[in-house]
């Protein structure tokens, strides 16, 4: 790309930051929900015996991270509509620097919800420390390490990355041709479907980085798969209309 | 495909539609005036609550740094002895008052008592250690003791309630409040469970009882008649204090 090129994309992503701060704000919402659902227990156990009941219940913060998942692949196919791209239309620029640009911004959006995420999981246990009543804690609910902070902030920010890619490649793809309106949500029936040698295609792929428990292991698989779906992408971004 | 993994496939494709239309419908309105300034507070205030959040949660941290959660293995290795070793003194009916020492006495208390015959009527969950004494005259002593309950790993023994001993009309009756024990497990989300090793996922779904037994020891005198409604654990020797 030349030096005019990654000056119109710099220009774009600044741009983005500022327009597109609604998202962020969809973002603080869904997190808001997130914290008010995370108090109900996701688990329950009981024993008794003689006269002493014994209760347990479990939190995790789960649901943090599921809905930012959900809402990065959101964002990321919102993203690529008509509005949106005609925004890209107050610079001088072409399809692949808005494509670059959309990725960038995509990058930050999901660095702040993984922060997000991470200290709203913070603010659960403060809440549920203060407001525990006559009940105990067993687990993390102080013992999360910085080390375990940093571990689950970069992983969930790939793992943002990756669902934000792929909403952004499906958008990519619909805006290009609607009849991946009907194609998209019949891939991963398909895929679910798909059986090679015994192994579902589906799980096999879930798997391949949801099982993987090396965090260096997951980035190269996260940045290979991201870098594939932009490069199987981007001729079909080139080829959608321009606007005179 | 059956109907339900066709529904658990359809779920999430259901919830990201349902989220990219109430999206876009949200996104047509006005973003200005008012509502913007209402959301930019919104974001303000939720954003300053968590940092005071993170903070609260680091200065805990730093206050709790020495506080433990969790039992030492070693208790509950000491627990599990401790239990094995009531059963054993049931099983031979017979204990030393050396043996008694291994548990925490939680109550004791001296009735005065002139009949030459004692009913003794405890909960089922508790154990009946007896020691007649030719030394002790018209008096019952009675002791209850406790051992460690640990659940989950973690010691819950305070959270029990003593249990009250009365004596009326020629019976020594021990009741037990309820105790109502509840523990709040958080557990690490997904995505830190899939870089943490398998023992955490086993302390996780650990909901083993060790201990919190009862054991009531009752010192009456020698030529008094017991009837008791469980097996009852006799004491050996008669060295007590």
């Amino acid at each position: 790309m030349s030096s005019e090129g990654i000056r119109v994309v710099k220009a774009q992503f600044i741009y983005k930051l500022k327009a597109y701060d609604k998202f962020i704000d969809y973002l603080f919402l869904y997190q808001l929900i997130a914290l008010l659902i995370s108090f109900n227990a996701t688990g329950m156990q009981g024993s008794g015996f003689g006269y002493t009941n014994i209760t347990s219940k479990f939190y995790t913060e789960d649901i943090f991270i599921i809905i930012n998942i959900i809402l990065s692949f959101v964002i990321g196919f919102v993203i690529t509509n008509k509005e949106c791209c005609s925004m890209d239309f107050t610079f001088v620029s072409t399809r692949v620097t808005s494509f670059i640009s959309n990725i960038m911004y995509l990058l930050v959006f999901s660095a702040t919800g993984s922060l997000i995420s991470k200290l709203s999981g913070m603010l659960q246990r403060v809440i549920l420390y203060f407001y525990s009543g006559d009940s105990m804690f067993k687990g993390s609910i102080l013992n999360e390490s910085l080390r375990d902070f940093l571990t689950g902030f970069t992983a969930l920010f790939l793992y943002m990355v990756l669902f934000s890619t792929i909403g952004l490649v499906s958008g990519a793809l619909y805006r290009w041709k609607k009849i991946f309106a009907v194609v998209l949500p019949l891939i991963p029936i398909i895929l679910f479907k798909l059986n090679i040698d015994g192994i579902r295609v589906l799980s096999a792929g879930v798997g391949l980085f949801f099982g993987e428990s090396r965090l260096y292991m997951l980035a190269i698989k996260v940045m290979a798969a991201a870098l594939l779906l932009y490069a199987v992408s981007i001729p079909f971004i080139k080829r959608r209309d321009v606007r005179i | 495909m059956n109907a339900v993994g066709m529904l658990l496939v359809l779920i999430p494709i259901f919830i990201v539609i349902g989220s990219i239309i109430i999206l876009t419908m949200i996104r047509k309105r006005p973003s200005h005036g008012r509502r913007h300034k209402y959301i930019k507070k919104f974001r303000i205030i939720y954003t300053v609550i968590l940092i005071i959040s993170a903070v609260m949660f680091c200065s805990l941290k730093i206050i709790y740094t020495n506080h433990t959660f969790k039992n030492n293995p070693i208790d509950i290795k000491y627990a599990e002895k401790l239990d094995s070793q009531i059963f054993n003194m049931l099983g031979s009916e017979s204990c030393t008052l050396n043996d008694l020492k291994n548990f925490n006495k939680i109550e004791s208390s001296k009735f005065k008592y002139s009949s030459n015959k004692l009913m003794i009527s405890v909960p089922d969950d508790y154990f009946v250690v007896i020691e007649k004494s030719a030394s002790v005259k018209k008096e019952i002593y009675m002791e209850v003791y406790r051992t460690d309950l640990i659940y989950g790993g973690m010691n819950v023994t305070k959270y029990m309630k003593v249990p009250v001993v009365n004596i009326s009309n020629e019976r020594l009756e021990a009741s037990s409040p309820a105790s109502e024990i509840k523990i709040k497990t958080f557990r690490k989300d997904l995505i830190l469970r899939q870089f943490s090793d398998s023992e955490y996922i086993d302390d996780y779904n650990d909901s083993r009882r060790i201990g919190g037994r009862t054991i009531v020891f009752v010192k009456l005198p020698e030529n008094m008649d017991l009837v008791c409604d469980k097996p009852v654990i006799h004491v050996k020797d008669s060295n007590l204090n």
